[in-house]
């Protein structure tokens, strides 16, 4: 009995014991270590100037081995560059475009870049070349998909020394294209310094904001409005900004990693606009005297020259002649109603007719009345690209620069007067052909308008 | 042997283990169940149940019962519910007190998994009949007795090998039973543990302990102080799209792990630690009064790790966008496809990429704590390991009187108080590489750009966080539910019946311990309190046509107070509640019909049951609003209706069938109404939008099931049994915005686009085929010294044998929608699955 009870005592301490020490359960984990920063050195054959020179027009597969080597200027932390990274050797710069929204924790400010550029894409959006996957049938480029980014980018040593050139704005052209810049002395303009915000970062819609320098020379900055910084006011002063200078079709613009590369806490300088009026924006109170209609009918003095310019799809109904309440006693085209869609009230087709000057750069119309939502226009060039102004709030003499897309956000109220809209054309171009559309008037839905426009015209 | 034969007379078929697969969005801590050829014990379940998870089967059983064995043991492995009922429709008692949580209404299984040796003792009340301890839920009420003289007189020891969520489990048990001094003594303790279980990157870590010391003073008093708890930590396991499950070419693709220091790393590591004790009085005045008190208290924590982020790519890799469908190219789409399959850890974490992206990731903080000017400079983790803490502070206070009226009549009734105080947090885990996090909410940020809106805690501005340090939100929730209950019961020579009524008050109530930036006035201290009054009644009556044959019907309504989390809109930031919280209802009927003869038992069993406005809150991300939203839907009725059918017949010596099936049918009858917050700013998106629901299914379990099984067991201690199980009616939980006017707006009615939109998914039915064998030996027929008797128990079990992986438990579909362009595959579904082939091997000793 002893006997056996030992035996099964035995056995027990046995199990107990070697089962308990296998089951040791390890939740621990060793760390890994900072990968070092190695220049892995490859063997670059392209400058990224020759890189560019590969565009010719439209996109294209870039087939030969190339690799080029850079270093990174883009940092998208602060979500205003987005989905892109951009590189600069001393050749120049030049943007990819990558499915990914935190390049910066792989591809961080200063880090040496090599591409091997194989079997990507090369084409331009609105002039600016890109980089990307494949060809995304707009002349562009479609992004390079974030699995594949190792394939096609060799990490490089980071913290490299990047200099900004300095330059002045009327020394840039589009072969500084996606390099870093430094502007010197400039200051937001006045109507905006101090006042408006980078972008709309409530709606997260991304705006323009105007830098200028002394001589009163100008450049937009452009802002997304999912920065991080897009509610942020502008600073008032003057100083330096360092940004990544872009082009956006003929127009120059700059692109901002983050706003504290925007340093302009000096005094600001006059540039002989009309610092008294800073609410007016330098919108003008009337047509320049050389102003002429940019379509036949464009005054609505003669509705049927007005409907002879309308294209194919004619027009809604709730906009009508208005005889006798036009502006100075004349008519004028009346809107007056609650559209059911974002339609178009009518579109202007091109004609011969339209005798406007080449190179017009200011298009304007009065406004009178009120609606719940705001006026959006299409205005097209000779080559059927269209540019669009959105009219948004409207109280006052207002001056409209172009925007990405038609939004009809904002509210409209003269309060009885009659008010201009001038659109400002830089970049636009108007159609003088004989074919496709000239320009289109558009409207928000479910809101109410009880507006009257008139003498559309241009100089 | 005479008690070997009775017991081989009531032992249901599959009285073997099954376990449940891991629930949608955590691992159960532990879902054994296990039973012992011995005549000394029924078949044991232990169920544990994870209640942050919707979709665990739990279900308790005497095991006696041909139909409700078979549910439990058999039909577990497939996630069936009883009746297609959710987990608060029952209820367990321990030693005199309710183990519910005032949480969430479910049983806390997970406070003593793993203490099968000391669960045995216990009584069940199925669906609607009458208990002596309880009102009851419809789906039926448990009492486990855990005292320590209740406990047999043994010393216990078992190593079980098998490769489920754990591969062993090792368990001592030591029962003194009640000795001549009036006290009695029972420990028992037990370690589960695996490197990693059958879903890969799962490992399991449980320790479960537990002491009973009982004095017995007379025949009138005795008192009993019990305590127990279940350290355990595991890792975590999900359901997946098919396509990352075609990738990785299996069903049971875990998205949570990832390699680093060349193991498997889980993300999600859920972890218990909290005990319970319990204080037990029994008081005989006479012979004809029995009155028992008790008092539990249960402390301490729960929590689930997961991967937070700040403001860089989601590091999850089941994320849609990295998958190859989501790549427009077809060129890089079947490459990508081609490196996965080439390279599954491609689709697991990838851990080392958090670590760099953290250990350069140097960036400054401003105006630390609020302070001008405290500016910290370090490495800033963009990516972490978070804590979901929740801390449990729990007192149950119960008395039960049962007193015999007359020779007919007995009462039955008792009064309780119950609290709950569960404080919920989070706390950074892991820096993984970083020096600090910081307190910033990144949704807010993006939303309200410039303002402090993004902080979490206005009271620490841009605090910077270590490691164990509280982040994200911090709020009590507060319970108190008060309670009494009678009943009446009579036992006539042809009749049995029965009256029972309960009445509750519940109050509770947030209390927040962050001003959160977004809502300032309205995050800190103590919402409105929210006061539900609730009323239950039962009755029943069986008619006895005579000792063999049974027929019998219950009837009961009642109404529960609607859930904390369902009536807070977003309890992490704010004190809302949604507008006119109402009683959930519920109307539930059954009758049956009752066999029992020596060679053959079959009870038939109908039941309808229906519940009234019903409430559920989510939060999730609404692709047409563009927003984190909270989502409640309320108005929900559902229909459970079925039959239930279980018999067994012994056909010859020691062979016997037993058969059991179940067809349900158990879908939403109301159209539900869902309103809609933006989680960031409480403004109204839309309100009592229709959501198309009526005639959709409930999805929470198969509602076709069926087993057929052959058992023999031999007067030479042995036996073996098999069945064949058939699961079938298993549909996929649909997602609410998915079946609203505007997601088939401008879609033609009738057209395939239009009723792939509208469709409910059900999957595959399906059959698995389960063996079962065991031996015992006494010892002492070859030692014929011993004094005592000693046994040595050996059980297998073998589920699935054909290794069947497309039984699906169930799944859901996503609760986002691609309002653009009608895509349902844009979002697709999630499926579980359940195990292949697994085995269970249990080796006891006792004497």
């Amino acid at each position: 009995m002893k006997k056996a009870q030992l035996i099964f005592r035995s056995m027990l301490i046995a199990i107990l014991a070697s089962t308990l020490l296998t089951s040791c359960v390890k939740d621990k984990f060793d760390t890994p270590e900072p990968t070092p920063d190695v220049d892995p050195n490859l063997a670059v054959n392209l400058s990224i100037d020759e890189l560019k020179n590969l565009y010719t027009g439209s996109s294209a597969e870039i087939t030969g081995d190339y690799i080029i080597s850079g270093t990174v200027i883009s940092d998208d932390s602060d979500g205003n560059v987005y989905q892109t990274l951009i590189i600069q050797d001393s050749t120049g710069g030049v943007g990819f475009r990558i499915q990914r929204t935190d390049l910066f924790t792989d591809f961080p400010f200063g880090r040496k870049v090599y591409v091997k550029l194989k079997g990507l894409w090369i084409g331009a959006y609105n002039n600016l070349i890109q980089v990307g996957a494949g060809d995304d049938g707009q002349g562009s480029v479609t992004l390079i998909p974030a699995a594949f980014v190792d394939s096609f980018f060799v990490k490089g040593p980071r913290n490299q020394t990047v200099t900004p050139l300095e330059i002045a704005i009327p020394d840039l052209s589009s072969r500084y294209q996606n390099t870093l810049i430094k502007l010197k002395n400039v200051q937001f303009q006045e109507g905006q310094a101090g006042v408006s915000t980078y972008a709309d970062a409530v709606n997260h819609q991304a705006e323009s904001t105007v830098l200028e320098d002394c001589d009163g020379n100008k450049i937009e900055i452009r802002t997304s409005g999912y920065a991080k910084f897009a509610g942020t006011t502008l600073p008032g002063g003057k100083g330096d900004v360092v940004a990544i200078y872009q082009i956006f079709k003929t127009s120059n613009q700059l692109l901002l990693n983050k706003s504290s590369d925007v340093q302009l806490d000096g005094e600001r300088c006059d540039t002989g606009g009309n610092p008294t009026d800073t609410t007016s924006n330098d919108a003008p109170s009337s047509p320049d005297p050389s102003a002429v209609l940019l379509f036949p009918g464009s005054d609505f003095e003669n509705w049927s020259d007005f409907q002879s310019s309308i294209n194919s799809f004619g027009i809604k109904s709730y906009a009508t002649q208005a005889t006798g309440t036009g502006h100075d006693g004349s008519n004028a085209l009346s809107l007056n109603g609650t559209p059911g869609g974002n339609d178009y009230v009518f579109t202007i087709a091109a004609s011969d007719n339209a005798k406007f000057p080449a190179g017009a750069t200011r298009l304007s119309f009065y406004v009178k009345g009120t609606a719940a939502k705001s006026l959006s226009i299409n205005v097209y060039s000779s080559t059927g690209d269209k540019t669009y102004y959105n009219i948004e709030d409207l109280t006052e003499n207002k001056l409209v620069t172009s925007s990405e897309n038609n939004q009809y956000t904002g509210t409209i109220n003269t309060n009885g007067n009659w008010v201009l809209v001038t659109l400002d054309l830089t970049g636009a171009g108007l159609n003088s052909t004989n074919s496709g559309d000239l320009f289109a008037l558009k409207v928000g839905k479910n809101a109410a308008y009880d507006l009257l426009i008139d003498d559309i015209k241009v100089w | 042997m005479n008690k070997l034969l009775i017991f081989a007379l009531v032992l249901p078929l599959g009285v073997f283990a099954q376990t449940n697969i891991d629930s949608t969005e955590v691992a159960p801590i532990d879902e054994l169940q296990e039973s012992q050829l011995t005549f000394d014990e029924a078949p044991i379940v232990s169920l544990d149940d994870e209640d942050i998870a919707p979709g665990i089967s739990s279900q308790l059983t005497a095991g006696r019962d041909p139909y409700f064995s078979a549910a439990t043991f058999d039909w577990g492995a497939a996630r069936f519910r009883i009746r297609g009922y959710d987990n608060d429709n029952f209820v367990t008692y321990m030693n005199g007190v309710s183990m519910d949580a005032l949480d969430n209404g479910r049983s806390s299984f997970y406070l003593w998994s793993g203490l099968n040796d000391v669960l045995r003792s216990r009584e069940n009340s199925l669906g609607l009949r009458p208990s002596n301890y309880a009102f009851g839920r419809i789906g039926g009420q448990f009492n486990i007795d855990t005292r320590a003289s209740k406990q047999w007189k043994q010393f216990r020891v078992s190593y079980a090998s098998t490769n489920r969520n754990y591969r062993n489990r090792l368990m001592a048990t030591y029962n003194t039973g009640l000795m001549k001094s009036g006290w009695a003594v029972s420990i028992s303790a037990s370690r589960r543990w695996a490197k990693e279980g059958y879903i890969p990157g799962t490992f399991y870590d449980g320790w479960s302990y537990f002491a009973s010391v009982e004095k017995v003073f007379n025949k009138r008093h005795s008192l009993a102080l019990t305590t127990f708890g279940a350290p355990t930590k595991s890792g975590g396991s999900s359901g997946a799209v098919k396509e990352l499950q075609d990738l990785a070419g299996t069903h049971y693709y875990n998205p949570y792990w990832g390699y680093q220091d060349g193991r498997k790393r889980n993300s999600r590591v859920n972890k218990s630690n909290q005990p319970t004790v319990i204080l037990t009085h029994e008081f005989n005045p006479n012979e004809k009064v029995n009155l028992i008190t008790a008092g539990s208290y249960t402390t301490g924590i729960r929590n689930q790790s997961a991967l937070d982020w700040y403001n860089v790519s989601d590091p999850r890799p089941e994320y849609y966008r990295y998958l190859p469908s989501y790549l427009q190219d077809e060129n890089y789409r079947d490459q990508l496809i081609d490196r996965i399959k080439e390279d599954p850890s491609l689709i697991q974490i990838d851990w080392n990429r958090l670590y760099q992206v953290n250990m350069h990731n140097i960036e400054t903080v401003k105006n630390v704590d609020g302070i001008s000017g405290n500016n910290v400079t370090g490495k800033r983790s963009r990516y972490i390991i978070e804590q979901r803490i929740t801390k449990v502070q729990r007192l149950n206070l119960n008395s039960t009187l049962n007193a015999t009226l007359s020779d007919q009549l007995t009462f039955n009734g008792g009064i309780s108080y119950q609290y709950l105080k569960n404080r919920m947090y989070k706390e950074v885990g892991d820096l993984l590489g970083g020096e600090f996090y910081v307190n910033l909410n990144q949704f807010a940020e993006r939303d309200f750009p410039g303002s402090d809106a993004n902080q979490n805690d206005l009271d620490h501005p841009n605090q910077i966080l270590k490691e164990g340090d509280k982040y994200g939100y911090d709020y009590d929730m507060v319970f108190h539910k008060a309670q009494a209950w009678g009943q009446v019961q009579g036992t006539w020579n042809k009749v049995d019946a029965f009256l029972a009524a309960e009445v509750s008050h519940t109050l509770f109530f947030r209390n927040g311990h962050y001003r959160n930036g977004l809502f300032r006035d309205n995050s800190l201290g103590k919402s409105a309190k929210q006061n539900f009054t609730n009323f239950g009644l039962k009755t029943g009556v069986t008619y006895k046509i005579n000792g063999r044959n049974y027929l019998y019907a219950n009837g009961g309504y009642s109404t529960r107070a609607p859930y904390f989390s369902d009536i807070f809109v977003s309890p992490r930031t704010r004190n809302s509640v949604i507008d006119n919280p109402k009683n959930e209802k519920i109307a539930s009927v059954e009758t049956g019909y009752v066999l029992n003869t020596p060679k053959f038992k079959a009870r038939l069993t109908g039941y309808y049951t229906k519940f009234f406005d019903g409430i559920r809150t989510m939060t999730f991300y609404h692709d047409d609003f563009r927003n984190f939203v909270n989502y409640t839907l309320t108005n929900i009725d559902e229909v459970h209706v079925g039959g239930e059918l279980g018999m067994e017949a012994k056909l010859y010596k020691g062979l016997s069938l037993e058969v059991a099936g179940t067809l349900g049918r158990h879908f939403y009858t109301s159209r539900q109404k869902a309103t809609v917050t933006v989680d960031n700013s409480s403004e109204v998106l839309s309100s009592n939008e229709v959501i198309y629901s009526k005639y959709y299914k409930v999805s929470r379990s198969p509602q076709t099931a069926a087993t057929i099984g052959l058992n023999y067991r031999s007067p030479k201690y042995w036996f073996i049994s098999a069945n064949v199980n058939y699961f079938d009616d298993i549909w996929l939980d649909f997602n609410p915005i998915r079946r609203t006017w505007s997601a088939v707006e401008n879609v033609t009615p009738g057209t395939p686009l239009y009723n792939e939109i509208l469709a409910q998914e059900k999957m595959h039915s399906e059959f698995t085929l389960d063996l079962f064998g065991g031996y015992s030996w006494r010892l002492n027929n070859q030692f014929k010294n011993l004094k005592k008797t000693h046994y040595i128990y050996l059980n297998v079990g073998i589920n699935n044998i054909t290794n069947n992986k497309n039984l699906s438990t169930g799944g859901y579909e996503q609760l986002r929608y691609d309002f653009e362009n009608q895509d349902v595959n844009k979002f697709p579904s999630r499926y579980f699955y359940a195990y292949g082939i697994n085995y269970f091997i249990n080796i006891a000793y006792k004497f």
